[in-house]
């Protein structure tokens, strides 16, 4: 008996000194907390998931786009507070011709790669010779086809790249001839998809077309941005510092960054809560509410260029019937859906492009009027919803999209007393669906790319990729391919206007809100700007008592 | 026993073949692929990367291809992530192990003197208070568990980072959450089998001819009694050491259930079989290591092999 009793306390003991020895071994935390980040100038950002590449020609999520744009610098770079305004970055000067189809870059002189190299136009053409090769598997390449040939270079029609529309005039003027006119091309080299890449490093890890990325990991990488790469410990962090050889460096105060990979919204939670973050990417839904009431000094909630809407297959019926449509966009309480479901102070939409662009007149053309959806239904041939099949709602699996599909689903059938149900996929078994057309109303979303409304309207041209509705319109079609060319701002707007009205009769699509981000930061953060491309110019930024 | 070894070996091998076999045919039958996307990319973009990675060719043929430089070591490029297979994979198993590693060590130091106490003082309050606690633990997910701890010793006390692995002490909260469950099932299934032993005749005839209590315990109980704690372990080696999805997400450890899960969602086909194959080998090493250790344990074990 005696010896049992020893033996347990000599296990509790043993038990006791481990876990003493881990406790003491791990005074410290290994990684920076946030006042030793306020002190040493060291960012601590939450990045979501894990970044796939670090190639700005091969990626393509807000994740990557976060981290590369502090790496690397187009010709213009983000503005600190207007997304709207051109940033001198690379480019310190530039110079469009009349009708902003030729465009003229002066490079700074004092612009240099972190390996010493100078930044030349020579790098430019080199970058976009590689992202425009039929054989490159850039997904962003069409940004590109708005150089002059461009498209045609892609698709093997010309084979000469002389023919392409960008040319290294000497060292330091770069030139640009596109298809048309493009009043907001400004707008779009803010895009990472023209951002230049180091040709000697590309070419020492296998050429522009060796995929295997090794050209990005930390010593390999050389960038021209206000940091480089210093470390990336895989579903970790990767860590950034300042760069010794940024044109701007004087001006920076930040030393370091920290952008880790949490996937996870509650670990990133607690890990904000315990000092270990300055800023996170998203907050835990649930915790809104209780956070705005709370905590407003550290919940931040930005107007964001994202519409969230429900795509109709326009090739099944009822969908195909326009009234059926019609009743189906009346009749969602989107006020209610932002309020009482998403809870995040997302704005009800009331057209498709998002407001905000500068002097895009968005148009007012939503409205909740079920009295309205119930006559067109029954115009469409279902008074009160009778002899309408059952249809389903497709959505990926997700707590989030599952509440607000219940809360719309709820309205459709107690507005126009029809059938919906619904109906969640696994992530990719949901893509697939919904290329293939196989469901009948899906839950979708878009974030711009750029300050443009043509970013969010090309997609629903006949055929593009996705469109993924089935819907068709020549004259939607026409004016887009107008909006492509148009000589003017004014001009741009009115096709795309019209073509947003075309749209928003015929409602291939419904749209329900427009984004929002929401995220925690340390009111420390300064120069943080509400954006709405959410782009962070992190030269500009600091941290201060 | 060479010869049982030896067998055990042949068998494993067509057993690794057929997984390999039918997960590769699986998991290419699963629908989207991995370069589908919200913002989808140009058909000619895609048909390059498919070329790229020779997923253009007909299944067989790919099959074929992989099970070629898989007898090379190769498991090919991720399709997804930037680094390859084998780096992925060589990366994130030692953290896997040795998270694993801990856990067991506290799964074993709480589970096993916990369930012999429970089993000497059967029907006392050193029973009943353990075994209590042991059916709560059992039926604590990770899931609710992790995030407890992680709230009170990270964000309350701030004793230990909410997440991360980057000093030892990082390794303490995970492994709790691993360690504790199994601890909980360890307990209970090492007294049920001390009981079972304690009531046997050999025990009460060693008691009658006055062999003193501990060395009853300790020298003819705990042979056999832990025989059904070590069955357990096998597949539970393996468990514990593939880490698990949820507790590396939650602690944001840079282990190898995460990948396995990702690249299932992600249609990471090469990353797939590369995870699969090597939990499959965890296994059958672990089950084997696991039969080899009752065979010495258990006389009859080695007598019936014989």
């Amino acid at each position: 008996m005696n010896v049992s009793k020893a033996a347990l306390w000599r296990s509790l003991t043993w038990a006791a000194v481990v876990t003493a020895s881990l406790f003491l071994s791990g005074c410290g935390q290994g990684v920076p907390d946030v006042d030793e980040g306020v002190e040493r100038g060291i960012l601590l950002a939450g990045n979501g998931a894990e970044p796939k590449s670090l190639d700005p020609q091969r990626a393509t999520g807000v994740t990557e786009n976060k981290i590369i744009s502090s790496l690397i610098e187009g010709l213009i770079a983000y503005h600190p507070t207007d997304d709207t305004l051109p940033e001198p970055g690379v480019a310190e000067s530039w110079e469009p011709n009349e009708d902003a189809s030729v465009w003229t870059f002066k490079i700074r002189d004092d612009a240099f790669w972190s390996n010493g190299d100078p930044v030349t136009a020579r790098d430019f053409v080199y970058s976009y010779q590689r992202m425009l090769d039929p054989a490159f598997p850039g997904e962003y390449a069409q940004m590109l086809y708005q150089l002059r040939n461009g498209e045609a270079y892609k698709t093997g029609e010309i084979t000469e790249f002389s023919k392409v529309g960008v040319s290294a005039v000497d060292d330091k003027t770069l030139r640009m001839e596109l298809v048309g006119p493009t009043p907001y091309f400004l707008d779009m080299l803010k895009h990472y998809s023209w951002y230049p890449v180091h040709p000697a490093t590309i070419e020492a890890h296998g050429g522009p077309l060796d995929l295997s990325g090794e050209w990005t990991l930390p010593g390999n990488f050389v960038g021209n941005g206000p940091f480089v790469l210093e470390d990336w410990l895989p579903n970790q962090y990767i860590r950034v510092v300042k760069s010794p050889t940024y044109w701007d460096r004087e001006m920076m105060r930040l030393n370091e960054i920290y952008f880790y990979s949490v996937e996870d919204v509650n670990t990133e939670k607690r890990m904000f809560d315990s000092g270990l973050l300055h800023t996170t990417s998203t907050v835990p839904t649930n915790d809104i509410p209780i956070l705005r009431e709370t905590r407003p000094d550290i919940i931040h909630i930005d107007p964001y260029l994202g519409t969230y809407f429900y795509r109709l297959n326009v090739t099944r019926a009822p969908l195909d019937n326009p009234l059926v449509r019609k009743a189906l966009n009346l009749s969602i309480d989107r006020q209610a859906v932002v309020d009482k479901v998403t809870l995040g102070g997302q704005t009800p939409t009331r057209a498709y492009v998002p407001a905000g662009f500068n002097d895009y007149p968005t148009p007012d053309l939503i409205s909740y009027d079920p009295e309205r959806a119930r006559t067109l239904l029954a115009e469409a041939g279902y008074p009160g919803g009778e002899g309408f099949p059952e249809l389903y709602l497709l959505f990926n699996t997700s707590e989030g999209h599952r509440k607000i599909a219940e809360a719309v689903v709820d309205m459709w059938n107690t507005n126009l007393g029809i059938n919906m149900q619904l109906e969640n996929k696994e992530w990719k078994v949901y893509l697939d669906a919904q290329t293939h057309l196989d469901y009948d109303v899906s839950r979708s979303g878009w974030i711009g790319d750029y300050m443009d409304p043509v970013t969010f309207l090309e997609m629903f041209t006949t055929g593009n990729g996705n469109n993924d509705t089935g819907w068709s319109d020549a004259r939607y079609d026409e004016l887009i391919h107008k909006a492509f060319r148009s000589p003017n701002q004014e001009a741009h707007y009115a096709s795309l206007l019209e073509a947003e009205n075309i749209l928003l009769d015929e409602l291939p699509i419904v749209p329900v809100y427009w984004y929002t981000r929401i995220y925690l930061q340390d009111p420390r953060v300064r120069n943080w700007n509400p954006k709405l491309l959410d782009n962070r110019p992190y030269k500009y930024i600091y941290l201060s008592e | 026993m060479f010869k049982f070894i030896a067998r055990r070996i042949l068998q494993s091998i067509i057993v690794l073949f057929v997984i390999t076999t039918v997960t590769f045919f699986m998991v290419h039958a699963a629908p989207g692929d991995p370069f589908s996307a919200e913002r989808k990319m140009p058909e000619h973009i895609k048909q390059r990367l498919m070329e790229h990675y020779g997923l253009d060719k007909p299944e067989i043929v790919q099959y074929f291809h992989y099970v070629g430089s898989l007898l090379k070591g190769d498991l090919g490029p991720s399709h997804v992530e930037t680094r390859s297979v084998n780096r992925i994979i060589g990366t994130t198993f030692p953290v896997s192990l040795e998270l694993g590693s801990w856990a067991l060590l506290i799964a074993l130091g709480i589970g096993l003197p916990v369930g012999i106490i429970a089993a000497v003082f059967r029907n006392t309050l050193a029973d009943y208070i353990p075994m209590s606690m042991a059916m709560i633990g059992i039926c604590l997910p990770t899931f609710v568990l992790g995030p407890v701890l992680a709230l009170i010793f990270g964000v309350w006390l701030g004793w230990f980072n909410v997440s991360g692995w980057f000093i030892p002490a990082d390794r303490v909260l995970p492994a709790l959450t691993i360690g504790l469950v199994y601890a909980a099932i360890i307990a209970r299934i090492t007294r049920g089998g001390m009981l079972e032993v304690l009531n046997q005749d050999f025990i009460r005839t060693a008691k009658a001819k006055g062999v003193p209590f501990p060395r009853i315990i300790f020298f003819h109980t705990l042979k056999g009694g832990l025989l059904p704690v070590i069955s357990f372990l096998g597949p539970a080696l393996a468990g514990i050491i593939s880490g698990s999805f949820v507790v590396e997400t939650i602690f944001q450890i840079p282990g190898m259930g995460r990948q396995f899960v990702q690249s299932a969602f992600n249609r990471d086909y090469a990353l797939v079989m590369g995870t699969v194959i090597v939990y499959a080998c965890l296994i059958i090493v672990a089950n084997l290591l696991v039969d080899i250790v009752q065979v010495i344990l258990n006389p009859r074990l080695r007598f019936e092999d014989s």
